[in-house]
């Protein structure tokens, strides 16, 4: 559908959709929050006729961006090659994100052919250390045979780390490797969180505190520097370097609320968050009578969030001079902690009740709230 | 010939470690980060100033720094401070 048209209809654009293709994954990482392994499912994935329909109803809503995700994508090779080839023919830009474990030439073909952004998780340079983090003793030496063929098609790949505090010191290593094996672009560095199975690493002390992160932003931000290449901290803008924001190496560019995730499963919901709480689907696309314009425009938390985010942040996101473009980072993250979707992000605000938020970036009390 | 000068009700402007300066205007939630050459072409506009007059005072003062490009420049960062409703525009 044309904008003008939308905008007619006073459509809220959907702009981004996540797909989850599959719960299931052929690794066991410590720090998944989805607890994602070989495990059996008790329930039908959908078939490649069921995400068909909801791209071409998605499409007339605004889409412009599928993620491909999981668990493991490429445990759904022949859906997975299906879905980007049918985006590029739609015109809708694609990436997956993957442990780059199960890459076979076939995968690098179709991805390269269709233009497919590639994400790829390394954690670790040391590939026992890797291996145990990832949950197979293969997983290293697969990736690397992954890295190989996405080069082979010379495929740009941004890497993902799950940041904790073991192997925090490996990065600059890592960068060195990906640079020499790839045709890696920038290294997105995810701090974990205390979600799923990585709640088990919280209570060994691995995990970053708030405060812990802030001095990590900007460390890292120098390492960035003298080693000239990006890396992205997957943190709100306010606990970046001004440099780094600018640059766009940071989080705060969820495309909350204007987004929708579809999980292993099928049913949709704002994202991942509907396998923790199942209240947040919206219907499932295996459905004869799939109405996603429907869904979309009725779904009555849909509409509240649009009415609210970032509107009616509370806490230190309301104070937050990043508050229009960060959009309160992840509001998934502030439901779970604080069971409202205005809350404020849990890291700030965290960060605002020891008093060490950075007091550049609030807004001074003098000139009250402004919307 | 068109002049500029700041806005300043209702504009917030903080300096970091990095050198980096953020300008917020509270009325409309509106962010503009600048690095310090763009501070430096916005600090000119304290008062009414012309691009000619940035470009002057940048020659006299920090002949050491200047891009090859200066005039070029300083129109695109006026023009970014001016879309961001930083600077107005006075004849």
């Amino acid at each position: 559908m044309k904008k003008a048209n939308m905008k007619k209809r006073k459509i809220w654009p959907l702009t981004v959709v996540y797909i989850y293709l599959t719960e299931r994954c052929n690794l066991k990482c410590v720090h998944c929050w989805l607890d994602a392994s070989d495990k059996k499912i008790n329930y039908k994935e959908p078939e490649i006729k069921h995400y068909l329909r909801f791209l071409q109803q998605a499409r007339k809503l605004g889409l412009g961006l599928v993620k491909i995700s999981g668990g493991e994508p490429l445990l759904r090779k022949k859906i997975l090659i299906e879905l980007v080839m049918k985006c590029k023919e739609m015109e809708i830009n694609s990436c997956v994100e993957t442990n780059a474990t199960l890459i076979t030439e076939e995968i690098g073909s179709t991805l390269a052919s269709a233009n497919t952004g590639v994400s790829i998780s390394m954690d670790f340079i040391d590939p026992k250390m890797h291996n145990e983090f990832r949950g197979s003793d293969k997983a290293f030496e697969m990736m690397e045979k992954g890295l190989y063929i996405l080069r082979k098609h010379n495929i740009r790949v941004e890497a993902i780390m799950a940041l904790t505090k073991e192997n925090i010191c490996q990065i600059e290593d890592i960068i060195k490797y990906l640079k020499n094996r790839s045709n890696v672009y920038e290294i997105k560095v995810n701090p974990v969180m205390p979600l799923g199975r990585a709640a088990k690493l919280e209570e060994k002390g691995l995990l970053f505190k708030p405060s812990e992160l802030l001095d990590v932003s900007y460390k890292l931000h120098d390492l960035s520097k003298s080693i000239n290449f990006p890396i992205k901290l997957h943190v709100p803008p306010s606990i970046r370097p001004l440099s780094a924001v600018v640059n766009g190496l940071c989080g705060g560019k969820c495309s909350f609320p204007n987004l929708l995730g579809i999980l292993g499963n099928g049913n949709i919901s704002f994202c991942g968050i509907g396998y923790e709480k199942p209240e947040f689907c919206f219907g499932n696309i295996q459905s004869e009578k799939l109405d996603l314009d429907k869904i979309w425009g009725t779904t009555q938390i849909l509409k509240e969030i649009r009415k609210d985010i970032p509107k009616n942040l509370k806490g230190v996101c309301s104070k937050c001079m990043h508050k229009i473009s960060c959009k309160g980072e992840c509001r998934i993250y502030a439901e779970f902690i604080y069971k409202s979707f205005d809350a404020p992000f849990p890291t700030c605000q965290n960060l605002y009740e020891e008093g060490i938020f950075p007091e550049t970036r609030l807004i001074p009390e003098s000139y009250g709230i402004y919307h | 010939m068109k002049y500029y000068m700041q806005r300043i009700n209702h504009i917030i402007h903080r300096e970091e470690k990095d050198g980096f300066h953020i300008l917020f205007d509270i009325k409309k939630n509106n962010l503009l980060i600048l690095n310090s050459s763009a501070n430096l072409i916005w600090d000119q506009c304290k008062k009414k100033a012309s691009a000619k007059d940035v470009e002057t005072f940048i020659k006299e003062n920090f002949d050491k720094i200047i891009p090859e490009n200066l005039a070029g420049v300083i129109n695109e960062t006026l023009d970014k401070l001016t879309q961001a409703g930083f600077l107005k525009i006075i004849s």
